[in-house]
């Protein structure tokens, strides 16, 4: 099975059960590296001696996607869910999802626009107003298909669209940059962290990481490009390049080791630019302050709609990214 | 005081704290300790001991702000680096690393209708987005602007919280004579974007007893909200913050060091807010953690408020602390 952005993007791997993830990287990455192995996270991590074995560097991004879990079934066959991780209940009317691991399809409905009173269209709707119609009669219908506890994902179709594609959980395509760059021989023993959990605090991560104990660590994130908004709120935007991350919720990035990363930038004349996420997450804490302390950088391939059914990124900054990535592992992170 | 001026006059945003850093490794230096750093930044100032592992901590970053976005006409826009109270930043004055100065404004309508970051702007009087990154670009980090100033027995500055701290830490380290503990004096990175350095340092000196040096509101002035903590009524021993709920035997410990020694002293429970003693006492399998705190009035802002005799106080009892024998 060929690697494939498309495929990627249409894994079902919720938060918590990225299995189909897991299995779909590993078997791309197996024979790129020396030893690979999964934790009780579900973290796939995949180490690859360096030229030299004086310092441990780790690479990391995720490999899970926002989505839903079943809670419960009503009297009437609809599908009542929570969320998993965090998404925007106004993105969800009238999309399509697919439940558990036979893929049920479902429509999460809502009332149509004639019989809604003025009060109800003028309000954001509600997670708990909204339900999953399966086409199910009734309850013992629809539990015939569909159980509680089962993830439920998007069911978005992977489009290219000249330089930029769209899809549903482009958030873990920091995979693609890290699964490149382990074509590079490492200058150092490098860790290649797949993580899960990224929704939850960046558990995956954090387990990672306190097992490891890197010298220096780079995260490899989808921020926010929020750049069709107004200038206020801009922070990352699409096809201007690898945006280098100076602060987040979660960390502060390392000042000798973002340089470093900047300069490399620089050498391999990969375009970049800076960003301050000072609103979102990303995983970069969970390594900062795992055990001891590691100092950390992050990039990240700016990201439109991200929590959303559809996100849009431009392929040049994956580019950007992953020849980014491909440097820090061969070069040694700069240290 | 004026190691304290020196203290809160070093510009040193959570993680940024060279400038700080660099002082606080030279005193150590000079006192003759054995200092390291690590991944985040935090120094560690050890003495050697042959008891138990008592662990000094006081948080040398210090709130800010940091530049996400430069708008084409040159204004900069800002996210929070701490805990800032939006309603007061209108007006104040920032300082950037390299020196920059800079006004925070408002979008007046938007403002008044909501306080939030987003309508507020940083002006460093650049006419257009180039000259704005001659002097400033994304990612760049400042403070508050707010000089130190002594008048009797008070003391007005930014960043008190928390150079007071490390100002009784390094005070402590050079009057300390005699004691049986193993020493760790910590000055840790990134307190107030989550007590992070707190945690990884902790986490490598691994002590047996902790106690977290940082300041506390007061409940003495107009109309405040009722707290039994009032300037100059000596050092605060906490009980409690949003972070922790202190060891009865550190809490006990501490009291009865004051009442034998003769150190005016208070009881803290802040409801607000919470302190580097939270990080380290959920550290590996736990710690017994406290703290003691200098009472302060403004906190967050650059003219945090605090009284001499209550720094004075605080020293004697982390001295008591430093030269009791701990269990």
């Amino acid at each position: 099975m060929a690697f494939t952005l498309k495929k990627l993007s249409e894994l079902c791997a919720v938060c918590g059960c990225e299995d189909e993830a897991r299995s779909y990287i590993l078997a791309e990455i197996k024979d790129k590296c020396d030893s690979v192995k999964t934790d009780v996270l579900g973290n796939l991590i995949a180490y690859k001696r360096g030229i030299s074995a004086d310092k441990k560097l780790l690479i990391g991004t995720n490999i899970d996607e926002p989505g839903f879990i079943v809670t419960d079934v009503t009297d009437t066959g609809f599908v009542k869910f929570g969320a998993v991780g965090a998404v925007d209940a106004r993105a969800l009317v009238s999309k399509r999802v697919l439940i558990g691991e036979d893929r049920i399809k479902g429509v999460i409905g809502m009332k149509a626009v004639h019989v809604t009173t003025r009060a109800e269209r003028e309000t954001a709707v509600k997670l708990s107003e909204l339900y999953i119609d399966i086409g199910a009669k009734n309850k013992k219908k629809a539990e015939k298909r569909v159980r509680k506890g089962d993830y439920i994902t998007f069911d978005t179709a992977f489009e290219s669209m000249g330089d930029c594609i769209k899809g549903k959980a482009l958030d873990r395509f920091g995979t693609v940059c890290l699964i490149e760059a382990m074509n590079e021989t490492p200058a150092y023993d490098t860790y290649f962290v797949f993580s899960a959990q990224r929704e939850l605090e960046g558990r995956g991560m954090q387990v990672a990481a306190f097992s490891i104990r890197p010298d220096a660590a780079l995260i490899v994130d989808t921020p926010d490009a929020a750049d069709h908004f107004r200038s206020e709120h801009i922070n990352a935007r699409l096809g201007s390049g690898a945006a280098i991350e100076y602060m987040d919720r979660t960390s502060i990035a390392d000042t000798a080791m973002t340089a470093a990363v900047a300069r490399l930038a620089e050498e391999k004349e990969i375009k970049t630019q800076n960003m301050t996420a000072t609103v979102s997450r990303t995983i970069a804490g969970a390594v900062g302050t795992a055990a001891g302390g590691t100092p950390v950088a992050c990039v990240g391939i700016p990201c439109r709609y991200s929590h959303t059914p559809v996100c849009m990124m431009n392929k040049n900054d994956i580019s950007a990214v992953s020849a980014l990535c491909s440097a820090f592992v061969k070069e040694g992170g700069a240290l | 005081m004026r190691l304290l001026k020196k203290l809160t006059g070093a510009d040193a945003p959570s993680g940024r704290e060279s400038a700080i850093r660099d002082i606080i490794i030279s005193e150590a230096e000079k006192l003759g300790y054995e200092i390291t750093t690590d991944a985040l930044g935090s120094v560690v100032a050890h003495r050697p001991g042959n008891g138990k592992k008592l662990m000094l901590d006081a948080h040398m970053d210090e709130i800010g702000v940091i530049v996400s976005y430069i708008e084409d006409n040159g204004f900069i826009r800002f996210g929070a680096v701490g805990g800032l109270d939006i309603k007061e930043l209108h007006k104040r004055r920032v300082r950037f690393q390299n020196g920059t100065i800079g006004a925070i404004g408002a979008e007046e309508e938007k403002f008044e209708k909501k306080a939030e970051l987003s309508a507020m702007y940083i002006d460093i009087g650049a006419a257009d987005k180039a000259a704005a990154e001659q002097l400033v670009m994304t990612g760049d980090t400042a403070v508050f602007d707010g000089a130190f100033h002594q008048q009797g027995d008070t003391v007005i500055s930014k960043a008190l919280d928390d150079r007071a701290g490390c100002y009784m830490l390094l005070k402590v380290m050079k009057k300390l004579k005699k004691s049986e503990n193993d020493l760790y004096f910590v000055f840790s990175a990134q307190e107030e974007v989550g007590l992070r350095g707190a945690k990884t340092a902790a986490y490598a000196v691994m002590p047996d007893y902790a106690i977290a040096v940082d300041v506390t509101d007061t409940g003495d002035v107009p109309s405040c909200k009722p707290m039994d903590v009032k300037l100059s009524g000596g050092a605060a021993i906490k009980v409690m913050d949003r972070s922790v709920m202190c060891d009865v035997h550190v809490v006990d410990t501490l009291r009865g060091l004051a009442k034998s020694n003769g150190i005016p002293h208070q009881t803290e429970i802040m409801t607000e807010g919470g302190t580097d003693a939270g990080a380290i006492a959920l550290t590996r399998g736990g710690v017994r953690a406290g703290g003691i705190s200098l009472p302060t009035r403004y906190i967050h802002s650059p003219s945090e408020t605090a009284s001499i005799a209550d720094i004075e106080a605080c020293i004697e009892l982390l001295l008591a602390a430093c030269e009791h024998t701990w269990e």
